[in-house]
């Protein structure tokens, strides 16, 4: 006999997560909720000793789970937590114009919701986040952060000076102050795994929901894809132990990553030709500027600023959008008094989701196939003017010389808009509620939601997004 | 000799010479493994400090035993730029992509020192470099020497 549930959720980082934390505080005793999640758990301690040499793990990499003949690379972790086990702790708002691309700048597309519509839930997610962030922002926001904002370096100090709000503290899950059971951030700079558990992950943060008596969760439990009739998804295919198993759920909820959510619904039989198109992220280009006689010392965190001077303007139309980090990583530059008369910087560019850029699926049903072209015009010529931009916007500082690489990063770790939300089918897949055009019953979660990207890090939207998905489900 | 002859001649020299050079830098970085490389580099970029020598010896050894370079996304194509880089700098003013060399060359050179007291002395040179372990942010959190815990804002 198949399980019974009244929801099921796919994927243990944040978006399946903060759906799950409102939904458990909104639904009834007597719900019923199976979680499946693909990977393992890996505690905090035990990735900790791994670091340290005291132990062996063999933790699975996102490479491991699909193929792909392009030289792009996608990374998240596929464990339990998701991405929270490896991401920075970056968390700026979206700008309120980054959800009017077309109306604005007649590039991309519109979000079906506005900045207006998710304030509430931004404030929500910052405060379970216990995000640091300074007073003032370059995007609207009522009241103050719940942290401190960490400390600019001297370098930075200057660059508020000149450009005041639009060169803030970095807004950051970087505990600032040590909070519940995280430390406080000292500047390690390896975030990917923080030393003192300053930044927030799903572990340190949301692991007790799936503590909660209402949930049970499989790990190991690789979702292949969902029966389906007329407008409602009836059961769940996964895979666990190498049996196909099934589980019958009266909401779905996918919440795996980009690649995985487009990939399920491929392999339910999904037809919206929206479905798996338009996989892109951001493009990260680092520059080096030394200096003559200006120390860049005092920072505090990894990234100790960003810079938004590039970001929203008229220039949209033509060319794509860049967000600015300031690194405080413990560089050095290699000449005798001269250690630190030198920032890195990167500069970081939106890109527009292209058609052909896609997730399709393969001969193996548990690997998507990714295919990717190349990023689009658009953020190629907001990169080809980054020359030009330093000398404008960085010139009254005592430079002596630039660098900047002639290349993108080969990830920036996000994986978006695969799942676009958007007015109806003919533009994307799911509504704004994040409900599938077509099948009513599926919720689709995280950053394949987006039908723009914009330069900003995903995370604290997509959680937010999570936040009001639940919350609009249940209403 | 005419002139044809001194031409061709010429040619032949240059060949030769240029053939010479391309075997002398091949043979040398075959001679020359990473880790070597990466000694000569400390002593010649340090030679201002006052280190004990074998100090470059323990953190090349350190850093192979505990996977460093890898951790660091330090892999095969970054050591053999690296090690090319190294020799070919030695006889050219400039080469493609010098300015990757000098930026792998820092983070090599700063890897060594935050291995060091240097920068927990404030980069006094008249002090004594100790070595104090392989840098490890997981087995010495808090440790970047330009953060605010080191140089705390001004009241």
């Amino acid at each position: 006999m198949t399980d019974q549930y009244d929801l099921i959720i796919v994927g243990t980082g944040f978006a399946s997560s903060f759906f799950l934390k409102s939904y458990l505080e909104k639904a009834g005793s007597n719900k019923k909720i199976l979680v499946l999640e693909r990977g393992k758990f890996h505690p905090y301690t035990e990735r900790l000793a791994l670091k340290r040499g005291e132990k062996e793990l063999q933790i699975k990499k996102a490479g491991q789970t699909y193929s792909t003949d392009a030289g792009k690379i996608w990374v998240f972790d596929p464990n339990f937590g998701g991405s929270s086990n490896c991401w920075t702790g970056c968390t700026p708002r979206f700008l309120p114009n980054d959800f009017k691309l077309n109306t604005l700048y007649g590039v991309g597309q519109d979000w079906p919701l506005s900045y207006e519509d998710i304030e509430p839930y931004y404030i929500e997610v910052e405060k379970i986040m216990s995000i640091s962030g300074p007073e003032k922002t370059p995007f609207p926001r009522r009241g103050p952060y719940p942290l401190p904002a960490h400390q600019l370096s001297t370098v930075d100090s200057l660059l508020q000076s000149r450009y005041g709000d639009l060169y803030i503290s970095q807004p950051t899950a970087r505990a600032s102050k040590a909070v519940g059971n995280r430390g406080a951030c000292c500047s390690s700079s390896v975030c990917d795994l923080c030393p003192v558990n300053a930044k927030f992950t799903i572990e340190n943060g949301l692991g007790h929901i799936y503590e909660d008596p209402r949930v049970t969760i499989k790990y190991e439990a690789q979702v292949i894809g969902l029966d389906t009739k007329e407008n409602l998804a009836k059961s769940v295919h996964y895979i666990q132990d190498n049996f196909e198993k099934k589980a019958d759920g009266e909401t779905i909820v996918l919440g795996a990553n980009a690649v995985f959510n487009a990939h399920i619904l491929l392999n339910s039989g999904d037809a919206n030709p929206n479905t798996g198109a338009g996989i892109c992220e951001q493009l990260g280009v680092f520059a080096r500027l030394y200096y003559n006689d200006l120390d860049n010392v005092g920072g505090s965190s990894i990234i100790s600023a960003n810079g938004y001077m590039m970001y929203d303007g008229e220039h949209r139309k033509n060319h794509a959008a860049c967000i600015i980090e300031s690194f405080n990583t413990p560089f050095i530059r290699n000449e005798a008094g001269k250690w630190r008369k030198l920032s890195i910087f990167k500069f970081i560019y939106e890109d527009l989701p292209q058609k052909e850029n896609k997730i399709a699926l393969s001969e193996d049903e548990r690997k998507p196939k990714v295919i990717y072209n190349s990023h689009s015009e658009y953020a190629q010529r907001g990169i080809a003017r980054l020359p030009e931009d330093i000398n404008k916007y960085f010139g009254f500082l005592p430079i002596e010389k630039v660098e900047i690489d002639d290349y993108s990063q080969k990830t920036e770790f996000h994986v978006c808009s695969t799942t676009k939300m958007g007015l109806n089918s003919e533009d994307s897949v799911i509504d704004k509620n994040m409900v599938h055009h077509k099948y009513r019953n599926v919720v689709v979660l995280g950053s394949s939601s987006y039908p723009s990207i914009t330069p900003s890090n995903p995370t604290l939207t997509l959680s937010a997004l999570s936040l009001r998905a639940a919350e609009k489900y249940l209403l | 000799m005419t002139d044809k002859t001194r031409k061709i001649s010429r040619r032949r020299f240059l060949w030769i010479a240029f053939l010479a050079i391309l075997a002398a830098i091949a043979g040398t970085v075959a001679i020359l493994d990473f880790n070597t490389v990466v000694i000569k580099m400390l002593k010649k970029d340090l030679t201002h400090l006052k280190i004990d020598e074998s100090s470059f010896e323990t953190f090349v050894k350190e850093a192979d035993q505990k996977g460093h370079w890898q951790s660091k996304f330090f892999d095969w194509k970054k050591k053999q730029i690296v090690r090319f880089s190294f020799m070919v700098d030695s006889i050219l003013p400039t080469f493609p992509y010098r300015y990757k060399y000098v930026q792998y060359r820092s983070d090599i050179v700063g890897d060594f020192l935050l291995s060091t007291d240097f920068f927990i002395n404030k980069m006094d040179t008249g002090k004594t470099v100790t070595y104090i372990g392989l840098y490890n942010p997981y087995l010495r959190p808090c440790s970047n020497p330009f953060s605010n815990l080191y140089y705390p804002q001004q009241a």
